[in-house]
């Protein structure tokens, strides 16, 4: 991931919401950089700020949100104060966005093939409607669905969760974007449908050679398909690196914690390791490390409680942001 | 699977089917299992195959089309409907999504109070306390309404209203599914712990094969109202006998493998239909080892050892 000229280079990204409560702050200072064929999954609780990271990337935040960053550049571009119009010309033209839920995601009252449709022809405005059609169902048949010429005159209900997430990713594909990014795409199904959607991704990754950016809470899932991982821990990457590297030899007593509480069929009636706490919210300024009070490294170390660790690079292109890692439990 | 009502048997299902009025097929074909004391059985399967459907069986919210279910050697009737009302509830069910199944309008106190109340049984403040620290909540949340509660403490308050009333049998439909995992390791150990201290049986429904291992002592694997696998966890997810539990197995996503897998293919083609094929296997369009037989005759729960059933012509590596 640290080569030149990147894809995807994210410098210092933050994200803040003001509520009643105070100013939020649900990304902060996040940096990484992505290339064309790679994955990165990031992985996280509920609220650690995974889908805001996300949606910031496509431009689709609401507007109490304020997203500052040194720098975010995309493929020559910088993604930074975009107009509306700006951003319908990168968003599903050059960056494609798969949604966790797909029967929310798809408008109920339209056919499957009219939505893909409108996916084309508002980026393609000299493409004739019978070239649109023929090419919203060579896409559909190229992300699996049989017999789509007939299936595409069909509404949403008539579709499996799976075949809807489908033709969502036939919709997010339709102009060959650069960049897919996909949150949570499989926590709605079945596992044996995830298995085959998760195929799905893998297979138009290699073919197409984009970068993606793969978001979920389960790291089973984001092992699978993901080259690259970074755990996010309230609004923080804790840790990056690859992904095998990560999830098999984790360094940050947050991933670790993580990994050892992910059940496995293989551990038949073994306990299972929890973490105690609930991770916090960032209201206002915060002091040392968010990990801290679940932590057992680092509870009532005064360097832990005094400032928050950086995430620094180490060995093997992996980086930490623990002032105790190297430490050994 | 043995038929007969041992004395430890708290949960006893016989030839169970069900056939909603508005379907022509069955949803529920031929369901026989018992639990007993202090033992938890997984039922596992893809959505649409039952699941749910076999525990409102159970708690008596549907009414079954033929079989039996017997708490403690106790039918379940359904024309004494009034008079189980007054009876102690002898069964007790926790839903998937704690956001939808506590009433948001209720405090916390009010919401552990129904139950006890119902059955005229104790509400005294020592009582509550006593139940709120079974499941590992603080008295503080007694003042607090569901929204103010994390998705874990929700569970937990979920958990405590249906053990309040010991009962024999828990059914948990998906209990862990809505939570994240470092939460959904804690709610699985609080079961466990509440299950050694308690001695309930216990069914636990889950699309989750992994949570199931860590929990369940036995494991059923239904596929479209069927039983297809019934076995100690063990020994059924060592070495799979059907081969949909064997695609179930490999489907599930492991840290083991970590790092994208090269040309991973999933093992199962298709997707459940809501349809039930007349004769043969309802598995066979989806199977890769299908062969004539299977479009021919309907596989039965045939035993392979004591405690290990399968339904399948040509069961793996026998």
């Amino acid at each position: 991931m640290m080569r030149h000229s990147a894809l995807l280079e994210v410098d210092n990204l933050s994200v803040r919401f003001k509520t009643s409560q105070g100013v939020l702050t649900a990304v902060d200072g996040v940096n990484f950089k992505l290339d064309k064929g790679e994955t990165l999954g990031i992985v996280g609780e509920s609220g650690s700020g995974k889908t805001v990271l996300a949606t910031s990337l496509i431009g689709l935040l609401p507007n109490s949100a304020t997203v500052t960053a040194r720098d975010i550049r995309f493929g020559g571009e910088r993604l930074m104060n975009l107009s509306n119009r700006e951003w319908r010309r990168i968003r599903g033209r050059r960056i494609g966005m798969v949604f966790q839920d797909p029967s929310t995601a798809l408008n109920p009252l339209r056919t499957i093939a009219a939505q893909i449709d409108e996916a084309i022809s508002i980026h393609n405005g000299n493409m004739t409607s019978r070239e649109i059609r023929h090419r919203s169902i060579e896409l559909l048949e190229s992300v699996g669905v049989l017999n789509a010429s007939a299936k595409a005159h069909e509404y949403p209900h008539q579709w499996s969760g799976g075949m809807k997430q489908r033709a969502i990713i036939a919709m997010a594909l339709s102009n060959s974007p650069e960049l897919l990014i996909a949150d949570e795409p499989t926590t709605a199904l079945d596992v044996t449908i995830q298995t085959q959607v998760l195929d799905l991704l893998r297979t138009i990754q290699k073919e197409r050679s984009i970068a993606m950016i793969f978001i979920s809470h389960s790291l089973g899932v984001v092992g699978s398909i993901a080259t690259h991982v970074g755990v996010m821990y309230s609004g923080k990457i804790v840790e990056c690196g690859l992904s095998s590297d990560v999830l098999l030899r984790p360094s940050h007593p947050y991933t670790k914690a993580l990994v050892d509480c992910y059940p496995e069929v293989a551990n038949v009636g073994r306990r299972l390791k929890t973490i105690e706490g609930l991770p916090p919210r960032n209201f206002g300024e915060t002091q040392g490390c968010r990990f801290r009070e679940r932590c057992a490294l680092g509870r009532d170390k005064s360097q832990c409680l005094e400032t928050d660790p950086e995430l620094r690079v180490q060995i093997n292109g992996r980086s930490v942001a623990c002032h105790m890692s190297g430490v050994t439990s | 699977m043995s038929s007969q009502v041992a004395t430890t048997n708290r949960l006893t299902v016989n030839n169970l089917s069900f056939k909603f009025r508005t379907r022509n097929e069955f949803t529920l074909r031929d369901i026989s299992l018992n639990v007993s004391t202090g033992e938890t059985l997984g039922v596992v399967g893809e959505s649409g195959c039952g699941k749910s459907t076999l525990l409102r069986l159970l708690v008596g919210l549907l009414t079954p089309t033929s079989g039996t279910v017997s708490f403690s050697g106790n039918q379940l009737d359904s024309a004494r409907t009034r008079a189980r009302r007054a009876e102690k509830p002898a069964v007790q069910l926790v839903h998937q999504d704690p956001f939808a199944s506590l009433n948001p309008r209720m405090s916390i106190r009010q919401i552990i109070e129904a139950p006890l109340r119902v059955n005229h049984l104790d509400t005294s403040r020592p009582r509550i306390a006593e139940i709120l620290d079974m499941v590992g909540l603080s008295r503080s949340v007694l003042r607090e309404r569901p929204a103010q509660l994390s998705g874990g403490q929700r569970q937990r308050v979920a958990i405590a209203r249906a053990i309040s009333l010991q009962p024999e049998v828990l059914l948990l439909d998906e209990p862990v599914s809505a939570l994240d995992v470092s939460v959904q390791a804690q709610v699985v150990n609080l079961l466990t712990d509440l299950q050694q201290s308690l001695g309930f049986a216990c069914v636990f429904v889950s699309h989750d094969l992994a949570v199931v291992a860590h929990v369940a002592h036995r494991i059923a694997v239904m596929y479209l109202g069927r039983f297809m696998e019934v076995g100690s966890t063990r020994a059924v997810l060592a070495e799979p006998a059907h081969p949909y539990t064997s695609a179930l197995v490999r489907a599930v996503p492991s840290l083991t493998g970590a790092g994208p897998k090269k040309g991973f293919q999933s093992q199962v083609v298709g997707e459940l239909s809501g349809d039930q094929l007349e004769v043969g296997c309802n598995f066979r369009d989806r199977c890769w080892a299908a062969i004539e037989k299977c479009a021919d005759v309907s596989p039965h729960l045939e035993r392979l050892s004591e405690d290990w059933h399968v339904a399948c012509h040509y069961p793996l590596n026998r």
